[in-house]
């Protein structure tokens, strides 16, 4: 009878329905934005993978959790209630705010939080010496714009302000460009949001119309205002974090890395290990080899002449060598 | 813009809701059995999550209680004919009002400052909503921009304000106002959800609205107003009075719901907090057909779709994009006709 | 007559049509053939199902059983060559009238200047002079009737329908346009449909008459073989006495008047008991100073008084409580709220009353509906949607709202347009009654033959200033005539 045909046939979606195994994932990778284009975010997910691959029955989930900052306390609560991650990795600065309540509710829950600092015994939190990169970058900027005759002045593009923008990168980078030139001033411009690329291109044409030879753009998706406007003006953007020369040819000139895959992999491959410390917050730079300047890349190497490339590497040895280091301001808590 | 009007028979208004509703539903489902790498776990997701646990409970009736108060002022001011798009801006300044009470008076006032806090919200919102009514009643200006244009430009006002040393936190992160004392907390409910005591507040309010405009010569004028507005102005009605009064209504609404969103939720002001809640309001209006009794179960009924499928995003399935796209189908269908009315 | 040509261009076979919001069937078993090369009226009044058949006829409505039957075989549509000419018909207030006037042709959309081209040659062998860059919304029912069935002759059509073509218009444009109907009808082996209720009309220009009472076809004949006495049973089977018409008491001149306009274009005197019927042509004045009376517009000169009251610059609140109420000639636009309940329309002026404690009661309301239902007798349920009613029993509504409370000063404009012999008569007995009861009446119409019928005093508005007032006794239709356009001893 076609009745009760169909009922079996309802029976049998019904149970597999009910019985469905929650999906055993035990990684869950929240990435507080979107994926695709954000070079950090790719790194991240990527090291954590290869740390999850290198063990048999891990799986890892990513999860977008979109630009509204408001929304990721309630996401990250949603995903820890699930009860399907062992860890939750993630890595923003203010994610370990975020996570506070929802670490207070769910006791059990652990988070690997990369490019932050916290004391919390939930989390196991790895920052970056963003000081030592941003002087880098600075020096850089100095060397530069001191050959181009410009005005003395470095242009900084800041996605928002956040206290390690305002204590550790900014001092940074002005430290390093008036390293080369000592009356040297920084002009720092702030997008609002980490991806409107308009508005980016708007604060850069301004700061290039001011004479200004060379930008660091950290903003997300608005840095690629940041190059074209620096396209429009024949000037030069240096990229902070992630290789950045083949954005645009002979208009990034420089790129440092912050190797957050690498980062993260080790990180992951502690915790799979059981041997990652919870609540003993890292702080790592150049000397420790995740953050670094691309130096020995091609286009970095054609794009810039000797006169220029020389000094600066000597000034990255220093750091890498550990012959030179910065101290990273960190929260008092 | 033609609003979608009770029919002379509910029912068939009520049909034509539902097989809208049930319509975006067979969407979104085949969606998520076409496109999702595991169909039945994310259906699972989609219909059971957003009660599958206290927080989400929590969760869906905080958002559903929000948007009840913003779907009952998307609703005053279309039942009148006046088009409030303005809410997004009202709910935030709200909050904002609501903030700067919280943060400047005294905390010893306790209850009572919750109470102005709330008051605050509701002024702003409120003063917002009039000047467009007053723009209107003066030089017929039309509200669906006014309201529009200024709620744009007062958004970025508050975000402005709120890292500002008035308001601002130091030392975080997040682009978030300080936190306001805790004698000024509404407490919690099925924590850690974002549920909280302001949110019971709202089923009482749709139930004053549902017998105030129903019931009562007052509501009875507003709604002539949005049936044909030159008959209500040839039975006497003041024009100047009632431009202003839908539209500064409908902002109280929006500035209570951004005031109960900072001292329930947050206890702070975070930077787009109430992104969407003006939009989602009029979305929930439009599915209630600006009945006030209908929003309850209307707002319900949108919270429990955005819900799950924020749910099935979280899951990890699809990329967050896609409950955005879930809200535009369910949005789709409802405004459209779908029962052919017979004349 | 070509060989081939069809004799019944249209067949209406057994057609019926309820409509589910109240339940009336509003047409009912109707047959009816259409032949080549004639005119024929539909008569009937309102509510009879004229309307509802001829929109079956044109394909805008499905029969709930029966069928229409083409010669050609096709469904009935515009395409097919069947076109209906409402009495509002349907527009989009932002085109402007050439818009309208193209929009859905067939083929690609002309430009401006080929369709200016096209509407004018159309509208030249009707005699309309229309102002084509006229908004919809500005342009009035006269200019939009006159627009769209232009437009529809730019279609190849074989049935042309109108629905109370002369309406809104004065006799000498409403013979213009029959002529014209009648003209084309001959040339083209073609078949017009005209539904009236002014029976002269149908006996002078149709070759046969249809008549409808209550949704059936009740007979059909030529004007040969009947007369308006024939037709007029046909249509109200029941004795109509002739009314007589009981002259009121005029009121002592030493009682003040209770409105008044002075300084003004039309300034007047208006005393409890009294009917004044002003007329004009249309466009010489009679809409705006409905507006200006009305407290809609304002007064360009002069002053107004209401009950001893300075008016001239008083709200529409203001006036309404000083006892002024209105009829209003748009009636739909601002006479009532369409889509809303019977009872929501009769309402406005007492829902404080109907409200003890602020809450309104819906049985208090009911029972209001019901007891004015009864006064006046009204159609319909308190629920029903005021667009479910005909043209007639919705003035009826509005006019019985207006009357309720026995105003100081009644102002109907146009109050009978688009009205039967049934629902005038009625509404005069109602002015009448209302004018017995003291109320002060101002007609504002452009038919001087209902004022000659229904005042005690008629005044004629020409050029927006008025002529002069006359007591009814001295006025005959002849000098009401040639004191309207203007040709004076």
């Amino acid at each position: 009878m076609r009745s009760s045909r169909f009922a079996l046939v309802f029976a049998l979606l019904l149970a597999g329905f009910l019985t469905t195994p929650v999906f055993a994932a035990t990684i869950g990778v929240f990435i507080p934005g979107a994926l695709q284009g954000s070079p950090t975010y790719e790194l991240l997910d990527a090291g954590v993978r290869k740390a999850a691959a290198e063990v048999p029955g891990i799986t890892v989930k990513t999860i977008e959790g979109g630009f509204n900052q408001a929304q990721w306390g309630e996401q990250i609560a949603a995903l820890v209630a699930s009860g399907e991650y062992k860890w939750i990795v993630t890595s923003n600065p203010a994610m370990p705010e975020i996570c506070t309540p929802v670490a207070q509710a769910y006791p059990a829950q652990r988070f690997i939080i990369l490019e932050s600092w916290s004391k919390n015994a939930s989390f196991a939190t790895l920052s970056y010496n963003h000081r030592e990169l941003a002087f880098l970058h600075g020096a850089l900027a100095g060397l530069l714009t001191q050959s181009r005759k410009g005005a003395a002045v470095a242009g900084l593009v800041a996605g928002q302000e956040y206290p390690d923008m305002n204590n550790a990168i900014l001092p940074g980078f002005r430290e390093g460009f008036q390293s080369i030139l000592p009356a040297g001033k920084v002009e720092f411009r702030v997008v609002g949001n980490w991806y409107d690329a308009g508005k980016g291109a708007e604060l850069a044409k301004n700061l290039f119309d001011q004479n200004v030879s060379v930008v660091l753009p950290i903003a997300g998706g608005a840095g690629q205002g940041v190059i074209s406007a620096a396209k429009q003006a024949g000037k030069s953007v240096l990229w902070y974090d992630t290789d950045g020369y083949a954005l645009e040819k002979g208009i990034v000139v420089g790129s440092g890395v912050i190797r957050q895959d690498t980062a993260s992999y080790q990180l992951v491959k502690k915790a799979l290990a059981g041997t990652l410390e919870y609540g003993k917050p890292l702080v790592v730079g150049v000397k420790e080899g995740y953050l670094d300047y691309l130096t020995s890349l091609p286009a970095f190497v054609s794009g810039l002449p000797a006169a220029i490339r020389t000094p600066f590497e000597a000034i990255v040895n220093q750091f890498r060598t550990g012959k030179k280091t910065l101290a990273m301001p960190l929260p008092t808590s | 813009m033609n609003l979608p009007r009770a029919h002379a028979n509910p029912l068939i208004g009520l049909s034509s809701t539902l097989l809208a509703l049930a319509v975006s539903l067979l969407a979104t489902v085949v969606l998520l059995v076409v496109f999702g790498s595991h169909p039945l776990s994310a259906l699972r997701s989609f219909f059971v999550g957003p009660f599958s646990s206290p927080l989400a409970w929590g969760n869906t009736l905080n958002q559903s209680s929000l948007l009840v108060l913003t779907g009952l002022a998307a609703s005053v001011a279309f039942g009148a004919g006046a088009f409030n798009l303005g809410g997004e801006g009202q709910v935030y300044l709200g909050g904002l009002a609501a903030l700067a009470a919280a943060l400047f008076l005294p905390p010893v006032w306790g209850a009572l400052g919750i109470l102005a806090a709330l008051v605050s919200g509701m002024v702003a919102g409120a003063g917002l909503g009039a000047v467009s009514g007053a723009l209107k009643a003066r030089w017929q200006a039309d509200e669906l921009i006014t309201t529009f244009l200024l709620s744009a430009s007062v958004v970025p006002v508050v975000d402005s304000l709120i890292t500002s040393p008035l308001f601002g936190a130091a030392g975080s992160f997040l682009i978030t106002s300080r936190k306001i004392p805790q004698e000024f907390w509404l407490p919690g409910l099925l924590a850690p959800s974002n549920l909280h005591w302001g949110a019971l507040l709202t089923l009482p309010l749709a139930v004053v609205f549902g017998v105030l405009v129903n019931s009562t010569p007052w509501g009875y004028r507003l709604r002539l107003l949005g049936r044909n507005r030159a008959f209500a102005q040839y039975t006497g009605l003041s024009m100047a009075s009632y431009s202003l009064l839908p539209l500064g209504l409908s902002g109280a609404l929006h500035g209570l719901a951004g005031a109960l969103g900072v001292l329930g939720t947050q206890h702070a002001l975070v930077q787009g907090f109430s992104s969407g809640w003006g939009w989602n309001g009029i979305a929930v209006a439009l599915i209630a057909r600006t009945n006030p009794w209908a929003v309850v179960p209307a707002a319900l009924l949108f919270t429990f779709l955005d819900q799950a499928s924020r749910m099935v995003v979280l899951q990890g399935q699809f990329p967050f994009q896609l409950s955005a796209l879930f809200q535009a189908a369910i949005l789709f269908f409802i405004t459209a006709q779908i029962v052919r009315r017979r004349s | 007559m070509a060989p081939n040509s069809p004799a019944v261009l249209a067949s209406l076979v057994r057609l019926s049509k309820t409509f589910a919001d109240n339940g009336v069937r509003a047409v009912d078993e109707v047959s009816l053939e259409l032949q080549a090369g004639e005119v024929l009226a539909l008569l009937g009044e309102n509510g009879a199902g004229k309307t509802t058949l001829m929109a079956l006829l044109a394909g805008l409505e499905v029969p709930d059983s029966g069928e229409v039957v083409l010669a050609s075989g096709q469904p009935p549509s515009l395409k097919a060559g069947i076109a209906l000419v409402q009495q509002h018909p349907p527009f989009a207030p932002e085109l402007t009238l050439w818009e309208h006037a193209v929009l859905g042709l067939p083929g690609r959309f002309p430009g401006k200047k080929a369709a200016r081209s096209l509407l004018e040659a159309s509208a030249a062998r009707w005699g309309f002079a229309l102002n084509w860059d006229e908004l919809c919304r500005d342009a009035g029912p006269l200019a939009l009737q006159k627009a769209t069935l232009t437009a529809f002759f730019l279609h190849p059509l074989t049935i042309l329908i109108l629905d109370e073509p002369t309406a809104a218009l004065g006799p000498a444009e409403a013979r213009s346009l029959l002529a014209s109907v009648r003209a084309w009808v001959r040339e083209n082996h073609a078949c017009a449909v005209f539904v009236t209720h002014k029976l002269h009309e149908s006996l002078e220009w149709a070759d046969r008459v249809a008549v409808m009472r209550a949704g059936r076809l009740v007979a059909t004949t030529t004007p040969a073989d009947s007369s308006l006495e024939a037709l007029s049973s046909l249509l109200f089977p029941r004795r109509q006495q002739p009314q007589v018409q009981e002259s009121l008491p005029a009121p002592a001149a030493s009682l003040p008047p209770v409105f008044m306009a002075q300084g003004t274009r039309a300034d007047f005197e208006l005393r409890g008991g009294e009917i004044l019927g002003l007329t004009s042509l249309r466009g010489e004045g009679a809409e705006e100073l409905e507006e200006e009376l009305t407290g809609l517009a304002d007064l360009p000169e002069g002053r107004l008084f209401l009950a001893g009251t300075d008016v001239t610059t008083a709200s529409i609140a203001a006036l309404r409580r000083l006892g002024l109420s209105y009829v209003p000639s748009d009636r739909m636009g601002r006479g009532s709220s369409p889509y809303s309940a019977l009872a929501s329309n009769v309402i406005p002026y007492q829902v404080t009353r109907l409200a003890p404690g602020g809450i309104l009661r819906s049985h208090s309301v009911r029972g209001y509906f019901r007891e004015l239902a009864k006064r006046f007798s009204l159609q319909g349920e308190p629920g029903q949607r005021l667009v479910t009613l005909s043209g007639g029993n919705i003035q009826k509504l509005i006019v019985a709202r207006e009357m309720d409370h026995g105003p100081k000063v009644l102002i109907l404009a146009e109050p009978s347009w688009g009205l039967d012999l049934e629902a005038r008569r009625e509404l005069y007995r109602l002015i009448r009654q209302a004018a017995r009861a003291g109320s002060a009446i101002l007609i504002l119409s452009s038919e001087p033959q209902e004022l000659l019928e229904v005042c005690t005093r008629v005044g004629v508005l020409r050029e927006g200033r008025l002529q002069g007032i006359r007591l009814v006794e001295h006025w005959t239709s002849e000098l009401l005539g040639r004191e309207l356009l203007g040709v004076v001893n």
